[in-house]
């Protein structure tokens, strides 16, 4: 990117608060989920409630101390709670919970990659804390409801060791991906599990000596990161040649403007007053306990390390390494496609089989109208509505707590979800951590083997691409009327079975095309003039039309042949 | 035969296990003499007679089903309880404006173990607002009167409990020791008072003053009752991260067991600093005549010295007040309590609504110590005030430390001085302060102590009040087995309870006598 | 050490509001009580040096223990049912609703809503 002066240099830190992905919140054992009725999930310690008293929960420790070893951080084996003073309607007890001078985890460093080169960022720390209650705000009013009060967030602040905003961007992409393949969050930006203030400042490239630094909030997706970034760099910029001087204040983005605003430096107020808790013990580690959760992830389990792995033994291109990687569960996907292809001597290019997921898996689970079929398909199945209800609650903003989940308004369901839909999805590529991963993968509705088979009847030719790609569809969609046991939807079909029962097999005899060719040229005989003529280009029309007449199901490959040798046997005979 | 109410709950105990009595019995005359006493005394926030006597039928039933007398020691017995737990269909209010209204929608685990064993709950006891304060006189409700003498203080923050049991308007009481609360107004109502080493009790569902120095424990009428009392609720509780699983003794049967001999050969320590400047003169006479009365029973006293006592004030009260500064501040008016609302504004602005919701929902003295928590923690002053204090905090337990290896036990008395005056030191909050001296630095050390009645004073003297006397017994962590034990031989050898009984005749109240206007308003709230 | 207390900022951290007579009050008591208070700084506590862990509460406390003290941590759910109940000392919703000093229904026969507060401008 371009700033106004180039001889300025951007100095960036990130610091970005994840939610843990525990079954219950961090000070209590109410549950830590999303989207429920308001003020549904509260006890008297995340109600803040007099005389309750707050307790550690191990599993938010266990993430923890996993996050912190996945990013290089030195564990300390004794840290210590602190309070972090000030009112406000969404923070109950009036202090938030969190780790001050003592955090569980201090100096670390991930690396990313800029342009095919390695780059160490390096982290200052990462600490555990509580997330406050959501406000919401209607004309005279504001509401409060403190389901997510009290929820485990750890908080990662990097070193200013970011130099633009592209970087910014991969280390926090980096970072996500990491947290979200450990299980340790669901990196969800969208909704705030993932959220990220960057500190930026600017200096006179070559000097040592820092700017003053703004804190940017609210950006909430990587976009809008990088737009923030690049918006607060030139506006240094600009203030300091204009002979101005940048002020140390709280900045907060504005997607729509694309501008970065003063917070009108009401938070000069702020002296949070920080001390001990004095209701909780010091966090001592065990070497047994940190070492039980080294031992429980390996280094191959990193979508770097994977990201490596496909680009040098399938030859994928980084951008789809990427893509492949960005989940775990696809990258299961993808890994154990290639085993089978392997085992079973499918014998199937890689790189097909990462385009098939790329461009035609994946492309079902961001198509609002797949969406809306697919869950209207699992709310007609019995359990369906058991399943949706914890996952696809409340997405909108506001919430509307009111919305039923049943088919009718499940495309409202989708509207209010926005972009985020498809990840309340059933997991498809479910990956449960307490069960055997195999034995998950093939409990899935569409098998990777049968996806495999799939891939193959295109290749034979039997079917074409667009017609795979449609059953491909199919394959995905629940039975409706079929029983969903827990979490899962119906036993699926096989390709054959689809192929068969919608008659898709594609139309590859000669006669029956060569028969269909002539109807078409018939019904446009003006088109079929212009082309012996010389209008080359009307190939594709008279393809077209035919494809239309077979629904499809035509090889396109023998129709564009034939069609070729019926035009030019036309040129020589002159349209006889 | 003596009325029910004056016995112990041992006593009773031993009644209902022979089936001579009942509890709806026992219950009863508590309830005939709060309705007599209470109002003079005001010991009381709330009574709730009916739910008494339903506790006391229930138990009743209990005691009926079991065959050999083998029910928890308390079934059956009406205890009052520090309006400072939480308990499920009742008020607590912490004796604040603030939580006038507010309504427990939970049980803390004391009350819980309570039920548990079956008692009977009579009433929730007055105090200083959230615990803040030595006389009771900060309550925003009532003033409590000492039995002894009702134109002085019972002392505080848990003073309506120590009144009523001295008067004999509950059979034992829960309060709540902070750097003082429970023993020294058991010292001022000749009452036994002990806190326990901190973690012992659970915490849970007790309105937070201090979380590092909170701790539960009980009030009673003598010292194996209190060995009773404080068996049935000790122990870990997974809702408190600062209990821990520690080792709960049986106390009662120890403390029965206990005989004048194991005092012999017993070092007990009397720190110099205990007997400094401000020590009423009869205080003094009556903690040196058990000190003979140690030697006459074969104990070693040692006068040791605890240096840094003279810090443990100062230290104190930056500790308490910061973290109550920051305890309190969940009275916000947001989700429960007091809001403030104006009449011409009425959803008016945010920061008014928390401003004048806390403004006006606390007391003076709750804002006083809100106010030097909040300046201690503040940016630029936290490591000379908090963090200086922490550090003070250590060196005294460093003192206690190094005392408990030369000595067994540490005694003095708990309080400087007698009942005082009511008025006497609110008009200076220092001297109110300072008046803690002796009871403080345990809290801040996390030891367990206890006070018994060892005297009176004015003893010799026609005109001055006669007003009894406290002796503390400091253990080592975890050693209130022996702590009982040792306070129930001096408990015997004084005999203070068969010498002495707070003046309240019959004709005290009578029509016009004590019973003033002011009183009559301020009575309990008898549903 | 030795300052006196800003009762303006104070009153402004702890949202605390004085009126101007009650201020003067308040800021000699708090101020004489700070006098005394100051005498911390005397404390000589450079006697802890290397001590400070032996002078923890579980350092003390946890010695004279013969039992099991180390604080326990909170087990996280195993399965989902275990996270939904929150009942500590059967704590009871309604109550605190009933309560509350503004409360709404998130719809008309709802048992949960929010609290409500004058708007918070951003």
């Amino acid at each position: 990117m371009e700033y106004i002066d180039d001889s300025f240099e951007a100095v960036i830190g990130l610091e970005v608060h994840t939610q843990l992905l525990t079954r219950t919140k961090m000070f209590c054992s109410c549950s830590n989920k999303f989207g429920q009725k308001p003020n549904s999930l509260v006890c008297p310690v995340c109600l803040a409630l007099p005389g309750s008293l707050p307790v550690i929960n191990e599993g938010a420790v266990k993430l923890a101390v996993k996050a912190a070893l996945a990013l290089n951080l030195n564990i300390n084996k004794k840290s210590l709670f602190a309070r972090k003073n000030y009112f406000y309607p969404d923070l109950p007890k009036g202090y938030q919970i969190s780790q001050y001078h003592d955090p569980i985890s201090s100096n670390g460093f991930l690396i990313i990659n800029i342009n095919g080169t390695d780059k160490k960022i390096r982290i200052n720390r990462l600490h555990i804390e509580e997330d406050a209650g959501k406000l919401i705000h209607a004309g005279d009013k504001s509401y409060v409801d403190l389901n997510r009060a009290g929820t485990p967030l750890v908080e990662i602040v990097s070193e200013p060791d970011l130099r633009s905003a592209q970087e910014a961007v991969s280390y926090l992409k980096e970072l996500r991906d990491i947290l979200v393949y450990l299980e340790v969050s669901d990196g969800n930006m969208e909704e705030g599990s993932f959220r990220c203030d960057a500190n930026v400042s600017v200096r006179k490239g070559g000097t040592g000596k820092l700017g003053t630094r703004t804190e940017v909030k609210n950006v909430n997706s990587f976009k809008f990161v990088e737009r923030a970034i690049e918006y607060e760099i030139n506006r240094q910029i600009s203030a300091i040649i204009n002979g101005g001087y940048v002020m140390q204040e709280t900045r907060l983005f504005d997607s729509k403007t694309g501008k970065t605003e003063s917070m009108r430096s009401k938070e000069e107020a702020h002296d949070y007053r920080y001390f001990e808790e004095p209701d909780l013990p010091p966090l001592i580690l065990s070497d047994e306990f940190v070492e039980n959760i080294r031992n429980s992830f390996s280094e191959a389990d990193l979508p770097s390390v994977k990201r490596k792995k496909y680009i040098k033994e399938y030859s994928l291109t980084p951008p789809d390494a990427e893509v492949l990687t960005q989940d775990r569960k696809v990258a299961y996907f993808f890994e154990k496609c290639i085993e089978i292809n392997k085992s079973k001597g499918f014998n199937i290019n890689e790189k097909q089989i990462a385009n098939w997921i790329i461009n035609d898996l994946l492309f079902y689970f961001r198509n609002s109208a797949f969406i809306s079929k697919f869950l209207k398909n699992a709310l007609k199945s019995p359990h369906g509505i058991d399943i949706f209800k914890d996952r696809f609650t409340v997405i909108s903003s506001p919430p509307r707590p009111n919305l039923m989940y049943d088919a009718e308004n499940i495309g409202e369901l989708i509207e209010a979800a926005g972009p985020s839909a498809y990840s309340y999805l059933p997991d498809i590529f479910k990956v449960d951590n307490r069960e055997n991963e195999k034995k998950i993968i093939t409990k899935t509705i569409m098998s990777p083997e049968n996806f495999l088979k799939l891939i193959l009847e295109v290749e034979k030719g039997s079917i074409n691409k667009n017609t795979g790609k449609e059953i491909l569809g199919d394959m995905l969609l629940p039975a409706p009327g079929k029983e969903i046991s827990k979490g899962m939807l119906l036993p699926y079909k096989t390709v054959e079975e689809i192929i068969k029962k919608n008659n898709l097999a594609q139309v590859s005899d000669e006669k029956s095309i060569e028969v269909l060719i002539k109807d078409v040229f018939e019904e446009n005989p003006k088109e079929l003039n212009d082309l012996i003529s010389g209008k080359d280009k009307l190939t594709g029309f008279f393809i077209g039309e035919v494809m239309k007449k077979t629904k499809g199901k035509a090889n396109p490959k023998t129709v564009n042949e034939l069609l070729r040798k019926y035009i030019a046997s036309y040129k020589r005979t002159g349209g006889n | 035969m003596q009325p029910l109410y004056e016995l112990t709950i041992h006593e009773l105990n031993g009644l209902l296990k022979k089936k001579e009595i009942k509890s709806v019995d026992i219950t009863k005359s508590y309830i005939d003499r709060i309705k007599k006493i209470d109002p003079v005394i005001n010991s009381y926030l709330s009574i709730d007679p009916e739910r008494a006597m339903d506790d006391a039928k229930m138990a009743d039933t209990v005691i009926e089903k079991t065959s050999d007398g083998d029910f928890p020691e308390l079934t059956g017995i009406p205890l009052s309880i520090k309006d400072i737990y939480l308990m499920k269909d009742t008020k607590t209010t912490c004796a604040s404006k603030i939580l006038e209204n507010f309504n427990s929608p939970y049980d803390s685990t004391v009350i819980k173990k309570l039920k548990e064993n079956n008692f009977v709950f009579l009433g929730k006891t007055n105090m200083d607002e959230f615990a803040m304060g030595s006389s009771t006189e900060n309550s925003a409700f009532k003033i409590t009167k000492n039995p002894w003498d009702t134109s002085r203080v019972p002392g505080g923050s848990s003073g309506g409990s120590a009144a009523g049991v001295s008067a004999g308007l509950c059979a034992g009481s829960f309060g709540t020791d902070t750097g003082g609360s429970i023993r020294q107004p058991a010292s001022l109502c000749g009452v036994v008072g002990l806190k326990p080493t901190y973690g012992i009790i659970s915490r849970y569902g007790i309105i937070a003053f201090s979380s590092s120095l909170d701790q539960a424990g009980p009030i009673a009428k003598d010292v194996l009752d209190c060995a009773i009392l404080l068996k049935s609720v000790a122990g870990y509780d997974k809702n408190d991260h600062t209990s821990r699983k520690f080792e709960i003794k049986d106390y009662p049967e120890l403390v029965r067991k206990a005989g004048k001999s194991i005092i012999k050969g017993l070092k007990i320590g009397f720190p110099v600093e205990f007997f400094s400047e401000g020590l009423e003169k009869d205080v003094y006479k009556k903690i040196m005549d058990v000190k003979e009365l140690f030697k006459d029973l074969g104990a070693q006293t040692i006068d040791i010295s605890l240096p840094d006592t003279s810090y443990s004030i100062a230290a104190y009260y930056v500790i308490a007040t910061s973290e109550a500064s920051s305890n309190l501040e969940r009275y916000d008016g947001i989700r429960y309590g007091y809001r403030f609302i104006d009449d011409k504004n009425k959803t008016g602005d945010l920061n008014e609504l928390f401003v004048n919701s806390r403004t006006k929902g606390f007391g003076k003295e709750v804002k006083r110590r809100i106010m030097l928590g909040t300046f201690a923690l503040s940016a630029g002053y936290y490591d000379a005030y908090y963090k200086k204090a922490s550090l003070v905090r250590k060196l005294i337990i460093k003192n206690y430390k190094d005392a408990f290896n030369k000595v067994d036990m540490i005694a003095g008395p708990t309080s400087p001085t007698a009942a005082f005056l009511i008025g006497e030191k609110m008009i200076d909050p220092l001297s109110m302060y300072l008046s803690d001296i002796y009871t403080i630095s345990i809290n801040l050390a996390y030891l367990p102590a206890m006070s018994i009645p060892v005297g009176i004073t004015g003893e010799n003297s026609s005109s001055a009040s006669k007003l009894p006397v406290g002796m503390q017994i400091i253990a080592p962590w975890l050693a209130e087995d022996k702590m009982l034990c040792v306070a129930k031989v001096i408990e015997d050898t004084v005999g203070f309870a068969e010498k002495y009984k707070p003046p309240l005749h019959e004709s005290f109240f009578d029509e016009g006598k004590g019973r003033t206007a002011d009183m009559a308003d301020r009575s309990a709230n008898i549903k | 050490m030795g300052k006196n207390i800003d009762i303006v900022n104070v009153m402004k951290l702890a949202k605390l509001n004085f009126e101007e007579a009650e201020i003067a009050g308040f800021d000699a008591e708090l101020n004489k009580i700070l006098d005394y208070i100051n005498m911390l700084s005397a404390a000589n506590t450079s006697k802890l040096e290397g001590l400070h862990e032996d002078l923890d509460y579980d350092a003390v406390v946890g010695h004279m223990s013969k039992t099991q003290s180390i604080p326990l941590l909170r087990q996280d759910a195993e399965e989902e049912k275990e996270a939904d109940v929150c009942a500590t000392g059967g704590f009871d919703f309604n109550v605190v609703k009933n309560d509350a000093p503004e409360f709404e229904p998130d719809e008309p026969d709802s048992d949960r809503g929010y609290f409500i507060v004058p708007a918070v401008i951003e």
